[in-house]
């Protein structure tokens, strides 16, 4: 690796921000040199997106100073960032959902671009990009179409594409699985060495102690301390980032003998959901008390079995929940019959950002109401249940009339968690319940679910996450090609089995 | 049945009545792709409509009407585009409260600067080779220069939206503002070139409505055509291409009247009824396009800064 550079590519000097009664930011330094790595640790909500924003031009700070290689700069926009160099993978992705791949990546470009739009050149151009970072995507697939991992890939590619010489990534490792961040890790090794300097927002504690030449703690907007390699390890990174040592304390209940079956699915085969490519004949069952994880590759069906559950997609066979068929029937059906839901796309279909958190917790009640529920909606009651919710799920801050959107990544989970969770479900549809989440909010997700586990709910858990599917399923399944390649109780499998069977080899 | 000469009257006013509404069409597409809702469509038009009258009144020259038509949109696009714009407010309040001034004023310039005055008209235009065809030469003979230019316009604006990197940027804009900024583009500047030039479009309807007709200028006289555009653009699910077609329909269902007025058999059916007609189908159309997808941020006005909510 090459001698850093005497003055820093990029420095943020005495950034201050506030939004309301919100402090996001208070007086952070943070500096990244050419050919460095520069993680940024925080729990959610701890200020790492708006400091990014900051540095890309999206925010003016309230005081502070930025520099570029030692000269004082004022990024009034995302135009300015990318004219001084500076390209950023945004956290909650800043594409056109209608347009391709190709079109998206190539409207970022640095190059002025005007006149002809050449359909072809631009896919070509964006595949050679594509094959030259090793990032695949296919250039001229819609982006509404694609899985949430596969438009990372996207943002990714964007920046790179740009040939930006500081590279701001807001955790751009949330969603991708294991092998997908150690091809990421190495991209961002790649880059290093060419000499960019790169700042990294992340959770992952594995992924810092992997590359980071410097690491930053933010915690409540202050920084807390920034470490240089061979100065940390994950307790003390833990520890800056929380306040406290982090105690892995999952609890659960050992098993009824014979618990009734909750869910049970035959032959379910959903032909062809939007999300991506179907699922066949799948046979499965999940217990009360039972925690079902379903391992695969992304793109090998699970978005379809979600969608066939969940009742977003047209399905074929059948799908009986306590005996009752239920394939098919419509989500207030569903919501009815006690299924609850955990989206993967907390923004899209989990919550409603521009409602406040009253309205959005009130939602699910409001749009399949008990019978016995009054006709007319009492504001009062429902804010004050709602701020109760708030306060025992730990929602940051635990105000009911704030807008959904003004909530961190993290405590927009815990709000879902909140109204799913809370109802005493018999059947919980978790997907990726605690990406993009820090190490505190995913430990106090696992623990909501395995207590709504103990409480006797079956649980159906679809993670990118093999740790966590070790961590809380009682039996995991892999699906490889819309079929079940590997069954298995959690005891008798380990993660090489569940490798191999992700890549398609069948016990 | 129908004589030979009635059907070409029937054509040719249809023509004559797509022009406008094709005008008005696309340059709509235009502002709608941006991410904005100019219901103001109707004042546009109408200010098109007596500028171009006016002018024309007063120097006599209708290449000068047509011009000043259009550079009547592009002020009203500066005007419009500064309040949906930069300044934020509810579109369609806005644009409702943008017609009923353009109504007022017109109205109020007319009687004080050209009464029933009238100006010059553009003439028809023989094509060659076309004139000489039986029936559709007689039907085209009396077509002005306004119906080529439309018809020409149509792929000009179909290109540019989808074929350009202008067009690409005016559709992000249109989709999702925040990426477009994010992408390094000034999201207002980008909105601001679609709605000016999309409303010089618009008042060329206007223009059309005059110097296809007397050359002067009546209260009112667009008479909800503005209105009709917005509806054939969602019919039109935002392409030009189909956009003309709608307008060219919308022209037949207008002349309808004309034509049951020839017909014996339909003698007993109320005139108000093919009155109605253009404005049953746009009703008609918008219900069955229910599924057509608006672009997903238009009527939204962008804020700089809400990085959190591309
Ligand atoms: N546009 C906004 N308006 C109001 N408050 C905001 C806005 N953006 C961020 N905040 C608040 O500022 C604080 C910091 O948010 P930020 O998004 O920077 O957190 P983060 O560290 O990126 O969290 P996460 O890991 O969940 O992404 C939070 O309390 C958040 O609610
Ligand atoms: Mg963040």
């Amino acid at each position: 690796m090459e001698q850093p550079n005497p003055k820093p590519a990029l420095a943020l000097r005495g950034i201050w921000k506030r939004f309301g009664a919100v402090t996001a930011n208070a007086s952070i330094d943070l500096e990244v040199h050419s050919g460095e790595v520069h993680i940024v640790l925080g729990e959610n909500g701890a200020g790492k997106s708006t400091l990014m924003n900051i540095a890309f031009g999206h925010m003016q700070p309230d005081a502070g100073e930025i520099e570029i290689e030692g000269r004082p700069t004022r990024l009034t926009s995302p135009a300015d960032a990318i004219a001084r160099g500076i390209g950023m993978v945004h956290q909650h992705f800043a594409l056109v959902p209608a347009f391709t791949v190709a079109e998206n990546v190539l409207l970022g470009s640095r190059s002025a671009r005007a006149g002809m739009l050449d359909r072809k050149g631009i896919v070509d151009e964006v595949s050679e990009v594509s094959a030259r970072f090793g990032v695949p995507v296919d250039p001229s697939a819609v982006v509404r179409d694609l899985p949430v991992d596969e438009r990372q890939r996207v943002e990714i590619l964007k920046a790179l594409h740009r040939d930006a010489r500081i590279l701001i990534l807001d955790e751009p490792t949330a969603l991708l699985g294991v092998r997908q961040i150690a091809v990421l890790l190495e991209i961002i090794d790649r880059l290093r060495d060419d000499g960019r300097a790169i700042v990294l927002v992340t959770h992952k504690l594995g992924e810092v102690m992997e590359i980071a030449d410097r690491v930053s703690v933010i915690r409540r907007g202050r920084k807390q301390v920034e470490l240089a390699r061979g100065e940390f390890d994950q307790q003390v990174l833990a520890k800056a980032m929380t306040g406290q040592l982090i105690v892995d304390d999952i609890s659960r209940s050992a098993g009824r003998d014979e618990p009734e079956v909750v869910l049970e699915c035959r032959d379910l085969t959903v032909p062809e959901p939007s999300s991506g490519p179907p699922v066949r004949g799948l046979n499965l069952r999940v217990r009360a008390g039972e925690v079902l994880g379903i391992a695969g590759v992304e793109g090998n069906g699970q978005r379809a079995l979600i969608d066939g559950l969940t009742g977003s997609a047209r399905c074929e066979g059948a799908i009986r929940l306590n005996g009752e068929d239920i394939a098919n029937a419509l989500p207030r059906r569903l919501r009815r019959c006690g299924v609850s839901i955990i989206p993967e796309d907390r923004q899209g279909r989990g919550l409603v950002p521009d409602m406040t958190l009253a309205e959005n917790l009130a939602l699910v009640d409001l749009l399949a109401p008990p019978d016995d529920a009054p006709r007319f909606v009492s504001w009062r009651r429902v804010r004050a249940e709602a701020k109760e919710l708030l306060e025992a799920f730990d929602v940051r801050p635990p105000d009911p009339d704030l807008p959904a959107s003004a909530l961190s990544g993290g405590n927009q989970q815990k709000v879902v968690l909140a109204r799913e969770l809370s109802r005493r479900p018999r059947l919980v549809v978790a997907d990726n319940p605690s990406w993009g989440l820090d190490v505190g909010a995913i430990g106090y997700v696992h623990r909501r679910l395995v207590a709504a586990r103990n409480d006797g709910a079956a649980i159906v858990l679809v993670s990118h996450d093999l740790d966590e599917l070790m961590k809380l399923s009682d039996r995991i399944i892999v699906v490889y090609r819309g079929e079940i390649s590997l069954e298995s109780s959690r005891a008798d499998v380990s993660l090489d089995d569940i490798g191999l069977a992700m890549a398609g080899a069948r016990r | 049945m129908v004589s030979e000469l009635v059907l070409i009257t029937f054509f040719v006013t249809s023509l004559q009545l797509m022009v406008p509404i094709l005008f008005a069409s696309l340059g709509e597409i235009l502002v709608e792709r941006s991410g904005v809702l100019n219901v103001g469509i109707e004042g546009v038009m109408l200010i098109g409509a007596f500028t171009t009258a006016l002018v024309g009144i007063e120097s006599g020259s209708v290449g000068l009407a047509l011009l000043a038509g259009f550079g009547s949109g592009l002020l009203c696009g500066v005007a419009l585009s500064a309040l949906y714009v930069r300044i934020g407010t509810d579109q369609v309040v806005t644009g409702l409260m943008f017609n009923i001034l353009a109504i007022g004023l017109t109205s109020l310039l007319r009687d004080q600067l050209i009464g029933g005055q009238v100006g010059p008209i553009l003439r028809g235009i023989s094509v060659p080779g076309l004139s000489r065809v039986r029936f559709v030469g007689d039907v085209l003979a009396q077509q002005n220069a306004l119906l080529w230019a439309g018809i020409a316009l149509t792929p000009v604006v179909a290109v540019a939206l989808y074929r350009t990197w202008w067009g690409l940027q005016v559709r992000a804009a249109g989709e999702r503002p925040g990426a477009l900024a994010a992408s390094g583009y000034d999201v207002w500047r980008t909105r601001y070139a679609a709605v000016i030039l999309g409303c010089g479009l618009s008042a060329l309807g206007g223009t059309a409505l005059v110097l296809s007709s007397s050359g002067g200028f009546v209260p009112n006289m667009v008479a909800g055509r503005g209105f009709i555009a917005l509806g054939v653009v969602v019919l039109a699910r935002w392409r030009p291409g189909i956009a003309l077609l709608g307008a060219a329909v919308f022209g037949l269902a207008q002349s309808l009247q004309f034509l049951a007025s020839q017909i014996d058999a339909l003698a007993g059916v109320p005139r108000e009824l093919w009155l109605a007609a253009p404005y049953v189908a746009t009703i008609f159309v918008v219900v069955f396009s229910l599924q057509s997808r608006y672009p997903a941020a238009v009527g939204v006005p962008y804020k700089p800064g809400t990085a959190s909510q591309h």
